[in-house]
């Protein structure tokens, strides 16, 4: 993990002092509030419905113990107890005061976190694959890069005030988990016939009332222009991005008026002109560098045989836990080691819903606790709002099952239909036409029994109470969107979408449903689904693909006709 | 004009030596320098002035130094002042950087003026302008605020035209913010590589 020097905490540093002179200049009536707004958003606050939030950065989610134990105490000193994971891998704090914010920052500070550029028209935090690293099949580990990407972002001067939001998510695998095609930039590393390591570069994705795929502007960028690149990118959506129109100003807006062959030969004027084999040009030493703070943990070897045989007896012995194994646990490129999902859905615990990426403050300590003792102090947040310890020895799966059940944190619903992404709705947030606790409280409530999950299989479902899509409705096998008609809140549901490699945009199904028909209007798709699937011993056919076989008509038929 | 303080680099106020007047014009917006001189006046003096016009002025409807109003007299402009500069608004004149190279690197002074306080393309003319090479000053006016000024000074904009308002409440702060930052220009001076 990356270690701030003496620079990065400086910066840290002097960010807090330029907020709080921010704030107090507000708070005396010194700073205007069309000033004030963009500027705070550029420390991750919000006003919200009823306070504001704040969103503390996980860069590309990386997290370390003591950082977890500062957050947990930052929620108990200034916020209720609890904070949110979100998909961007970041968390919120719902309750913290305006003035308080700048001494928030202060804590963070001391524990190499902040709140840059979480929010506003800038550069935000870049994301990554939950399994950088530890990925059998990885072409090279993204962290390094997505640190390089970080600190040229941080405070660029000349990115601040884009048209919009902007980001960027890199990924090191063939397979994608950090839905990096709609994303306003994707990075997926390849490496050439030479074994030269480079990237090719999606631009113009993003989910929001307008929701595009990425297109590929270049199939291989050499790492050493990476910077320059995207410094060149960047220049031509703050110079061309529209900005008369709120709505129209993400550069997928600006990539889709021009076509992708034509933004691509701007970025490439502006590239040869101005910046590349310039002094942005990355140098072997310097990816050297980076790598450095990314090396592999200190893993042991184990008697491989007598693992397994360990291993066998307790999934054997405890159906819970083969449970949890199959849906929690993922394949690790050391033998004798699993990454572990936790979940962040437990649903109903004591008959309360548990918002999806809820986590208190008492679970985080727990869990820096665990993932010192089980996986080398380091836990890593996920665009599904789940979190992983990426490194847990085999034979120490069955007693950290046990621990995290008992925190209520191992529920084995990992990428089953109620494993899904909730934001936070019109509970919390300004910008919300519609609840989404409740709804997801109903679907919890209709959808209990975990062999029927596990029989439906892999289902994503995503739920944004507006079209800003923070839960990325659209790319869900099931989305649901809250939506406002005279005062009430209505649900619209689509079918068919993916992040993943073959990213694809649902399909709306028809009009909304009322508030309290959700979940059975969800029964009617998945007795659909369950009905028309086909069924070999080898394969279970998977919901997108009965929606890519069948298209929607059946569905439609079953809820509407 | 009232009001408007010119401050450089250093946060220092230096209005009192600024000797640029704009030349008025019917899209001239308030606070593009401290005086103001018209075409007549300017034609009819007898000592040389430091004077700024509009770069949209000495454009044609393409974009080209070929036409616009003051083109027909640019000639006259360079007789009679000391020193010519360009103001340009960062609403309209995108491409100018482009295609207008050579004639944005001999001016004196380029001001940019800022529509609206969210309207970034500002630091992307002033870093691109250093980039080209440009060695003459860069001045930002308009609706920019004070808590810009820090990412203002590190693409490369020497002085800023600002009202009495944003001067108080301890304007050096505005110029010390974020002291270690860095310009956006040399992978070098990021942190992990400067070896801090």
């Amino acid at each position: 993990m990356y270690h701030y020097n003496y620079a990065d905490q400086a910066l840290v540093e002097e960010r807090v002092a330029q907020f709080r002179d921010q704030t107090q200049r507000f708070l005396a009536g010194a700073l205007p509030e069309e000033q004030f707004l963009p500027l705070r958003l550029q420390n991750g606050l919000y006003i919200q419905r009823y306070a504001p939030m704040l969103r503390i950065a996980i860069p590309y989610g990386l997290l370390a113990s003591y950082q977890l134990r500062k957050l947990a105490e930052i929620t108990r000193k200034y916020d209720k107890g609890y904070g949110h994971f979100t998909t961007r891998t970041n968390i919120q704090l719902n309750w913290p005061k305006l003035e308080d914010v700048p001494d928030i920052l202060a804590e963070l500070a001391t524990v190499q976190m902040h709140a840059i550029q979480t929010s506003g028209n800038c550069i935000r935090n870049t994301t990554t694959d939950p399994y950088a690293g530890i990925h059998q099949s990885e072409i090279a580990d993204p962290r390094p890069y997505c640190e390089i990407i970080r600190q040229w972002s941080t405070f660029h001067p000349e990115f601040a005030f884009l048209p919009r939001k902007f980001k960027i998510a890199v990924i090191g695998t063939e397979n994608d988990r950090a839905a990096t095609q709609v994303h306003d930039v994707g990075l997926h590393v390849k490496k050439n016939d030479a074994g030269e390591i480079g990237f090719e570069v999606l631009v113009g994705g993003g989910l929001g009332r307008t929701p595009v795929i990425g297109k590929t502007i270049n199939t291989f960028l050499p790492r050493q222009h990476l910077l320059s690149y995207l410094d060149a990118i960047l220049r031509v959506y703050n110079l061309h991005g529209r900005r008369d129109n709120k709505f129209k100003a993400r550069i997928k807006i600006l990539v889709e008026s021009m076509g992708a062959r034509e933004f691509a030969k701007l970025v490439d004027a502006e590239w040869e002109a101005h910046t590349k084999d310039g002094a942005l040009t990355l140098s072997d030493d310097n990816f050297a560098t980076a790598a450095s703070f990314f090396t592999a943990p200190d893993y042991q070897s184990f008697d491989a045989l007598q693992v397994q045989s360990e291993l066998q007896q307790q999934l054997s012995a405890d159906k819970d836990f083969a449970n949890w194994y199959t849906q929690n646990t993922v394949a690790h490129k050391v033998a004798g080691y699993r990454a572990v999902v936790i979940s962040l859905k437990a649903g109903l615990v004591d008959g309360k819903y548990v918002p999806s990426g809820d986590v208190t403050a008492d679970q985080m300590d727990a869990l820096a606790d665990l993932s010192d003792r089980y996986s080398f102090s380091e836990l890593r947040g996920t665009y599904q709002q789940n979190l992983v310890f990426a490194d847990v020895q085999v034979r120490h799966l069955y007693e950290l099952w046990q621990q995290l059940d008992a925190l209520h944190l191992a529920r084995a619903n990992i990428n089953t239909l109620t494993d899904m992404i909730v934001c936070p709705g019109w509970d919390y947030c300004s910008l919300a036409n519609a609840t989404t606790h409740n709804i997801a409280e109903q679907i919890e409530k209709q959808f209990n029994d975990l062999d029927y999950l596990y029989d439906l299989g892999d289902i994503r479902l995503n739920m944004s109470g507006c079209m800003n899509a923070c839960a990325h409705h659209h790319t869900g096998d099931i989305g649901i969107l809250g939506v406002d008609k005279k005062g009430e809140h209505w649900y619209q549901i689509s079918l068919g979408g993916n992040s993943s490699n073959d990213a694809k945009l649902g399909k709306i199904l028809g009009r909304a449903v009322a508030a309290n028909d959700v979940a059975t209007t969800l029964q009617s798709i998945l007795d659909v689904y369950l009905d028309i699937r086909t069924e070999t011993d080898q394969d279970i056919e998977g919901f997108g693909e009965v929606i890519e076989r069948v298209g929607i008509a059946p569905f439609k038929e079953k809820v509407y006709g | 004009m009232a009001n408007h303080h010119i401050l450089n680099c250093q946060g220092t106020d230096i209005s009192g030596s600024d000797t640029w007047q704009a030349l008025v014009t019917e899209s001239l917006p308030d606070g593009i320098a401290l005086n103001e001189i018209s075409l007549l006046e300017l034609l009819h003096k007898q000592e040389k002035d430091d004077v700024l016009v509009p770069l949209a002025d000495l454009l044609d409807a393409k974009g080209a130094l070929a036409g616009g109003l003051l083109h027909e007299v640019y000639e006259l402009l360079l007789q009679h002042s000391s020193r010519l500069g360009v103001w340009i608004t960062t609403n309209t004149d995108t491409d100018a950087l482009a295609g207008l190279t050579e004639f944005l690197l001999s001016q004196a002074l380029i001001v940019l003026h800022v529509p609206l306080f969210a309207d970034g393309r500002d630091f992307s003319f002033a870093q691109t302008l250093r980039q080209l090479g440009y060695e003459g000053e860069i001045r930002v006016a308009g609706a920019f605020g004070r808590d810009q000024i820090a990412y203002l000074l590190r693409v490369g904009v020497d002085s800023f035209v600002l009202n009495e308002h944003d001067i108080q409440h301890n304007i050096s702060q505005a110029f010390t913010a974020l002291a270690s930052s860095y310009d956006g220009r040399d992978a070098a001076a990021l942190p992990m590589f400067a070896g801090a």
